[in-house]
């Protein structure tokens, strides 16, 4: 264990003396997020069973809906870009946050005969080695969920994206009505 | 029989001579480019929803206008308001014409839909834009008529309670209140712009 500790504290060492543009890097271009309002839209507890239904939190009756003064957040957005991994490893987005959205997921959209299909990405976006993936429309995105603010054309949000091994790199987005 | 061939021929020759080239409809590009026409057109169905105009709005109100419907959620990431979003620039592109257009959003997720969040979202893309709170009952009714499919599934991997995969087509109903061109996902604007001028100049 210790062996291993020191290991890779040597290669880090020697990585980042010999040249820092070999450390795994993920280059991010073209980040946008699609303009969106606040719907106030409460997210349901869970899928509406009789037995859920019997509860006093999934009536609303406490806290939640029209409790809080003014329109309480809530709607969905989805940031889009090209994520590009020059390096010899493959890398995998894992994760991302950002202060606009109180949940963020990586998200795919599938078309099959006309029927749309969102599902998580499981285990991250894979990123090849030399490759890249474009986020985009009716494909991969980077789902906001629970918006905290209205996003308007014009505006930026900024989005912290975390990769296995690039670690975490932080995005600002332009807002776009597409 | 032969008698009602008779009879059909001399209608179908004044038809070929005179008719056909003042006809006004021409067949849709086969590539679906301008949609996917209903032949014969359906009479649809009426149904009355809660809406984003805070009243209950039937189908047969819309009569009148030409109608681009959707069925979709707000919760959708990125082809439900898409597709509002190509609307919105069909209503545009139209000009004056545009008004005279109902713009109809149908929810298939009347939980996290309520009437005040549609109002909300359609709102956003265009104050014109009507968003219906369709009920299980509702769609399943009228579902067939559109070739509708939905389905509410708890997912795993995602913090959201469900997510919900719907048919993510645009439907074209004329003033009639009849179902007369399907639009698929990705039908580039102007595709969606040709069909509706088809029926505005009815």
């Amino acid at each position: 264990m210790r062996f291993r500790t020191l290991f890779a504290l040597l290669v880090a060492a020697l990585s980042l003396s010999a040249c820092v543009a070999t450390a795994p890097k993920i280059t991010v271009s073209d980040p946008w997020v699609r303009a969106a309002t606040t719907t106030g839209a409460a997210e349901p507890m869970a899928m509406s069973t009789p037995a859920a239904q019997t509860t006093g939190e999934a009536m609303g009756g406490g806290e939640g809906h029209g409790a809080m003064a003014g329109m309480a957040p809530g709607g969905n957005s989805a940031a889009y870009m090209t994520l590009a991994n020059p390096g010899g490893d493959a890398d995998r987005l894992v994760a991302a946050t950002s202060d606009v959205a109180a949940t963020v997921e990586i998200h795919e959209t599938m078309m099959e005969n006309d029927v749309m299909r969102m599902r998580p990405v499981e285990g991250g976006l894979a990123i090849p080695a030399g490759g890249q993936v474009e986020l985009k429309p009716g494909s991969y995105h980077i789902m906001l969920m629970g918006l905290q603010r209205d996003l308007a054309p014009g505006e930026t949000v900024t989005l912290t994206l975390t990769f296995e091994r690039a670690g975490t790199v932080e995005v600002t987005a332009q807002v776009r009505q597409p | 029989m032969v008698r009602r061939f008779l009879l059909i021929l001399p209608l179908a020759l004044f038809l070929a001579a005179c008719a056909a080239p003042a006809a006004t409809t021409e067949p849709l590009p086969a590539d679906g480019s301008q949609g996917t026409a209903i032949e014969p057109p359906v009479a649809l169905s009426d149904f009355t929803m809660p809406s984003s105009l805070g009243r209950d709005v039937s189908l047969s109100e819309l009569r009148g206008k030409p109608t681009l419907l959707f069925f979709g959620y707000t919760f959708c990431p990125d082809v439900c308001p898409l597709t509002l979003s190509e609307f919105k620039r069909v209503k545009e592109q139209l000009g004056a014409d545009g008004e005279q257009v109902n713009y109809v959003f149908v929810s298939v997720d009347p939980e996290r839909d309520t009437p005040e969040v549609l109002a909300r979202y359609v709102g956003a893309f265009d104050p014109a834009f009507v968003g219906l709170q369709g009920d299980d009952a509702t769609l399943r009714r009228i579902g067939k008529e559109y070739g509708l499919f939905y389905q509410k599934s708890a997912v795993e991997g995602t913090s959201a309670s469900y997510l919900v995969d719907h048919t993510a087509a645009s439907f074209l109903i004329d003033k009639d209140g009849q179902l007369r061109v399907v639009f698929g996902y990705g039908t580039p604007v102007e595709g969606i712009k040709a069909g509706v001028e088809r029926l505005l100049a009815e």
